[in-house]
């Protein structure tokens, strides 16, 4: 070995090693771990507990000083409040919820379908497809989003819900035929044969067979479309231009840069926005890893 | 074959089946599965694609999309433009200030995650989380942490007396610092998650045999870590620099691209030249630079890596 830092401080490991009885050795080491474990769940969990915390205690504990860390008080004043001055709130709500299962649902049922066709079929002009497919994943938004939004309004499809559905098939549906057909490429293809022998047709293979062993993979694919349409701004704010078509980024944006912003209805409307996200994940997580080890990433 | 016996009872009773059971042959059925979507990606990705081409050549002016032929002068009078370099700047700095946090802070986290201990599932769940939540809530929850005058984060310094006075995180020194911060939050899981992936696959003989060369941990990493996770870092740097250096809420949200210019990277100046600005023309010029950047840096960059000897690696 060349003689450089990392020799160096192999060399300092080694001897600290020997000068210390193993055991402490092994216990610091243990300490350490420990301590850098729960420095990384205060700084990954922390805004998010802060923002729970902030939601649940009254108006006037919120600005005390020094702040409590730990609330003297709960109280589900903010969430009230919220409900009663800022009823908006609950459409963007609606209107989120409406955009992102439409977004999902033509996701898989579009992404299943082409992911299958490329997998399993061979005809011209497949390769480039595939490439090409790739090359989308990794356009800007910002590139689509202004002659979208005019396209769009030609159509007469701003301020629909399938009309920014739609608009989210850009991304998902590449990322999806992207983790999809490396799910369909693991799976043998002596099921289907089995399947088609038995009398089934291709589809029935494909729907009884194909579908259900690819699961994780669907799973993997319907949280991400889910989430890019729960958490999209710039779409939502190009193609939801009336207030009661709004989704939640856009429609939150909005009354969170108020003047005078009261900070614990902010913190209750952003805990509604992240319980369903905290459930679904807590749900999925085994398969999400799964999925995006796979053949995934995504951005 | 418990399943496949299963699978097929199913076939006989399933009640879409007439609908499925109609038979082609085998080529056409792969074009007709594949049709919706090329159907999709033309209207939404190709065809806005070249109309953003040619509405850069155009002048448009209000909602009214009067176009008027303008030909290259939309390019030369951007790249005269000094808010231009200054956005461009700015979006180089935003990227290369996330990224290289995220990458190294993602791998020391991913190595300290592999290691075994009680728990480990569930601090890992907690790690990545930071990943689903959606940008506004993420944003929102720091703009309350760091505000200047009821910020936890600047009463916890003022109380332990580090500062005097509160900082102000979004003033014109700070904030592109705290978008940098914000974003390595975000999306530093992302890296975790491959080399996690990654590191799991390793063969534990590897350390074994450097353990008996004398190495201890330090070396170990140096020598067989580091060289194990380098396709996946070349593939993870990649990718992180173009989603970074397109992304457009996180800071658009934290900052609105201010104080001034402070933060405008080219995404935000895109967006204020069309929906401030009413500059469709001028905003689809912005955008089509800047998608020749990433794209002639991006290919640089993995040719550079073929060429020194890289191999493809699946991500």
């Amino acid at each position: 070995m060349k003689l450089n830092i990392t020799n160096i401080s192999n060399d300092l490991e080694q001897r600290l090693r020997d000068s210390v009885p193993d055991r402490v050795y092994a216990l610091t080491g243990r300490g350490l771990m420990w301590g850098l474990i729960a420095a990384v769940l205060v700084y990954s969990l922390f805004p998010l507990v802060w923002m729970a915390i902030t939601s649940l205690q009254p108006e006037v504990h919120l600005f005390t000083r020094p702040p409590e860390v730990v609330p003297q008080k709960w109280s589900l004043q903010h969430y009230f409040a919220l409900w009663e001055t800022n009823r908006e709130f609950f459409f963007y709500y609606r209107n989120s919820v409406i955009v992102s299962v439409l977004a999902t649902t033509a996701t898989i049922v579009l992404g299943t379908l082409a992911a299958y066709s490329i997998s399993r079929f061979e005809y011209r002009g497949k390769e480039f497809l595939d490439n090409s497919i790739l090359l989308v994943y990794m356009f800007p938004a910002i590139v689509l989003v202004v002659p979208l939004g005019i396209l769009m309004n030609d159509y007469g499809l701003t301020n629909t819900w399938y009309g920014l559905a739609l608009v989210y098939l850009t991304f998902a549906l590449p990322f999806s035929i992207w983790v999809l057909r490396e799910f369909f490429n693991g799976i043998p293809y002596s099921l289907e044969e089995a399947a088609m022998i038995d009398g089934a047709s291709r589809m029935q293979a494909f729907v009884y067979v194909v579908l259900p062993n690819a699961l994780p993979g669907i799973i993997a694919t319907a949280i991400f479309t889910w989430s890019l349409a729960w958490n999209d701004f710039l779409y939502a704010s190009v193609i939801m231009s009336q207030n009661n078509m709004q989704t939640l980024p856009v429609g939150l944006n909005q009354m969170l840069n108020s003047a005078n912003p009261p900070w614990g209805q902010f913190m209750a409307a952003n805990t509604l926005v992240t319980i369903p996200v905290l459930v679904l994940y807590i749900l999925v997580q085994d398969y999400l890893v799964e999925g995006f080890g796979a053949g995934g990433v995504k951005g | 074959m418990s399943t496949i016996r299963r699978q097929r009872k199913r076939l006989v009773r399933g009640v879409t089946d007439r609908l499925l059971n109609w038979r082609m042959e085998e080529n056409r059925l792969g074009w007709l599965l594949i049709l919706p979507t090329l159907v999709v990606f033309a209207s939404i990705v190709f065809f806005p694609l070249l109309y953003s081409i040619y509405l850069s050549f155009h002048s448009t002016s209000g909602f009214g999309m009067t176009l008027s032929w303008v030909g290259v002068e939309n390019y030369v009078r951007l790249l005269g433009q000094d808010v231009f370099w200054q956005s461009l700047k700015n979006n180089v700095l935003w990227t290369i200030g996330t990224v290289s946090v995220q990458l190294v802070l993602g791998v020391a986290v991913a190595l300290l995650l592999h290691k075994s201990f009680a728990g480990r599932n569930t601090v890992r769940g907690a790690a990545l989380f930071p990943y689903m939540v959606p940008t506004i809530v993420a944003v929102f929850n720091f703009r309350w942490i760091f505000n200047a005058t009821y910020g936890v984060f600047n009463s916890i310094l003022l109380m332990i007396g580090v500062v005097q006075e509160p900082i102000s995180f979004f003033g014109y020194d700070l904030a592109m610092a705290s978008a940098v911060m914000l974003g390595v939050w975000r999306f530093t899981p992302f890296v975790v998650i491959t080399v996690l992936a990654r590191l799991q696959t390793i063969p534990p003989s590897l350390y074994e045999a450097a353990q008996l060369d004398g190495a201890y941990k330090i070396a170990q990493f140096r020598y067989v870590t580091l060289p194990q996770l380098y396709n996946i870092l070349v593939i993870v740097i990649l990718l992180r620099a173009v989603w970074m250096f397109r992304k457009f809420a996180p800071i658009y949200l934290l900052t609105g691209g201010g104080p001034g210019t402070a933060t405008q990277t080219l995404p935000i100046y895109a967006y204020i030249e069309a929906y401030t600005g009413l500059r469709f023309g001028f905003a689809a010029t912005i955008a089509n630079v800047m998608f020749v950047i990433l794209m002639t840096v991006g290919l640089l960059y993995l040719r550079r890596y073929y060429n020194a000897g890289g191999t493809d690696v699946e991500a």
